[in-house]
């Protein structure tokens, strides 16, 4: 069986910095949802570049569904399917909600499906149909979190990385986007999500398999519910919580 | 006196002040989206009008005016591609204020060279298209027809433009890249190729620019360093992100260069512009139009 996802020995930062050391990453078949937790700076944005193409690996091997893109452009990985939403959200300020989704179907790949995806994106996220025709710069944070995600979506992905998606937001709009990726991870049937937080309960709560890191290494990995029970994270990562 | 004579001319002084700020927008809009996209500032830009007009003056009597049109656009918009292919494509892989610094230089070079040969090989030639009506009358003034049609032809282009950056789904992605590179990258838009056809469109637009401009006037070899300061100007007071902004601030421009031109001189009326532009920066830094795109 081929992974969606396989990270091997991956070294990773920008140019004179080395922030990634020997990353190994595998996300097969059976799993649908991975969280990547660790403290600010471990780099966590730092893999999740690399993994979308923004970032060049400066050693070590990428692939997806058995092909290797350790090089390939980031905007062709979008049209195999790999979406990445940033924790700096990047959406187009001066226009309008639409468009931005319009713009997420910019691939080939996604282009048939842009109805189709337009009505799960708004099913999911209907605050989103209101602000059709608002301008995305004038949205409150929580929306324009939504719109990131929702414009994830409209590029119909199979690998979903989702960067601290929740960051700057009201403790009730946390808990609104973590259940609308839960119920999204149920509807895609072949969508896999990979989300990068700080937030450890939100993490054990909705994923299925967890990696830890620290200072550019995996720490740990393993299932949410081995994990939940390791005394390191208990000490380090749930105590805090 | 001089002001006596303004009054009783102003119509027409207003008219060709108007058509020489479009023809100005049409060149000035390829400045601004190509430093919207890649921010990088096309000292060269100009020569693409001259370049035009020059191919089309050698072709017209031969070819007739049509296909001598359209080859000379052909040609502006030919080196738009090659030049980036060859030249910019390596500035633009250069980042933040590196690539706008070399950008400058390599498009200053490139402004030099060009406005070197062709000023060089092609002295005398110089294009001017007579439409075989001269004047037409409108409610008692009498203007020249091939003003009022330079007017409508660089309206209509750049109404064209504006439509295609907001309805098209290029457009779209033309306007996504200009406001966030990177959210543009992860939407799946190959970057590169839609700073390609931005430098395309940009030299076809100043291309018909420069044959416009032969249409009202004379286009002449040299002008070319002339055209893209103007331009310029015409870019940073309109704001550099908007068409509408670019079309009025050329507009405005445009009646405040022929009006102090007739009024005083050449060498004035570009300082007038100079201040024009220092003083829109200062009071709004955005430009007229400001963010809107």
């Amino acid at each position: 069986m081929t992974n969606v996802l396989l990270v091997e020995h991956l070294f990773g930062g920008y140019d004179e910095v080395t922030i990634l050391r020997d990353i190994n990453i595998k996300i097969d078949n059976n799993i649908k949802s991975v969280g990547l937790i660790g403290p600010n700076g471990a780099g966590k944005t730092t893999l999740f570049k690399t993994i979308s193409g923004l970032l060049k690996p400066k050693k070590g091997k990428i692939s997806y569904n058995g092909t290797e893109i350790t090089y390939l452009p980031a905007h062709k990985r979008v049209d195999i399917g790999i979406a990445y939403v940033p924790a700096e959200k990047e959406i187009f300020p001066r226009m309008s909600v639409i468009d931005v989704l319009e713009l997420g179907a910019y691939t080939k790949r996604a282009r048939d499906k842009m109805a189709e995806n337009l009505d799960l994106v708004f099913s999911i996220f209907p605050r989103l149909r209101e602000r059709k025709w608002q301008k995305a710069g004038t949205l409150s944070g929580g929306e324009q979190q939504m719109l990131a995600i929702a414009r994830g979506l409209m590029s119909s992905p199979e690998l979903l990385l989702l960067d601290e998606p929740t960051t700057g937001l009201a403790p009730i709009i946390v808990s609104q986007i973590y259940s609308t990726i839960k119920k999204l991870v149920q509807i895609e049937e072949q969508l896999k999500v990979f989300i990068a937080e700080q937030r450890t309960d939100e993490i054990f709560d909705s994923c299925d398999f967890v990696y830890v890191l620290e200072n550019g290494k995996i720490l740990m990995m393993g299932t949410t519910d081995d994990l939940r029970t390791d005394e390191r994270i208990k000490k380090s990562y749930l105590g805090l919580m | 006196m001089a002001v006596d004579l303004l009054i009783s001319q102003l119509p027409a002084i207003v008219i060709d002040g108007i058509v020489f700020g479009l023809q100005l927008s049409l060149i000035s809009v390829g400045i601004v989206m190509i430093f919207g996209l890649g921010r990088i500032l096309n000292l060269s830009h100009g020569e693409f009008a001259v370049l035009s007009g020059i191919v089309t003056a050698l072709l017209l009597h031969t070819v007739g005016i049509v296909l001598a049109i359209i080859i000379g656009i052909i040609a502006s918009t030919l080196l738009g591609a090659i030049l980036y292919k060859v030249v910019l494509f390596y500035t633009f892989k250069l980042h933040g204020e590196h690539r706008t610094l070399i950008g400058f230089f390599v498009t200053l070079g490139l402004a030099l060279l060009l406005h070197g040969y062709l000023t060089n090989q092609f002295t005398g030639t110089i294009l001017i298209i007579r439409p075989p009506i001269t004047t037409v009358s409108i409610s008692g003034y009498t203007f020249r027809l091939s003003s009022i049609l330079s007017g409508v032809i660089s309206t209509l282009l750049l109404i064209g433009l504006a439509s295609f950056l907001k309805r098209t789904k290029v457009g779209k992605a033309i306007r996504a890249v200009s406001q966030n590179e990177v959210g543009a990258i992860i939407s799946g838009i190959p970057v590169s190729k839609i700073l390609l056809i931005v430098f395309v469109i940009g030299a076809a637009l100043a291309g018909s620019s420069g044959i416009i401009r032969g249409l009202y006037t004379n286009l002449e070899p040299h002008q070319g360093i002339e055209l893209t300061i103007l331009a310029l100007l015409v870019a940073v007071v309109g704001g550099v992100r908007s068409v509408f902004g670019t079309m009025i601030a050329g507009i405005i421009l445009g009646i405040v260069y022929i009006v102090v031109n007739f009024l005083i001189g050449t060498y004035i009326s570009f300082v007038v512009l100079l201040i024009s532009a220092a003083v829109t920066i200062l009071i709004k830094p955005q430009g007229l139009l400001g963010d809107r795109d």
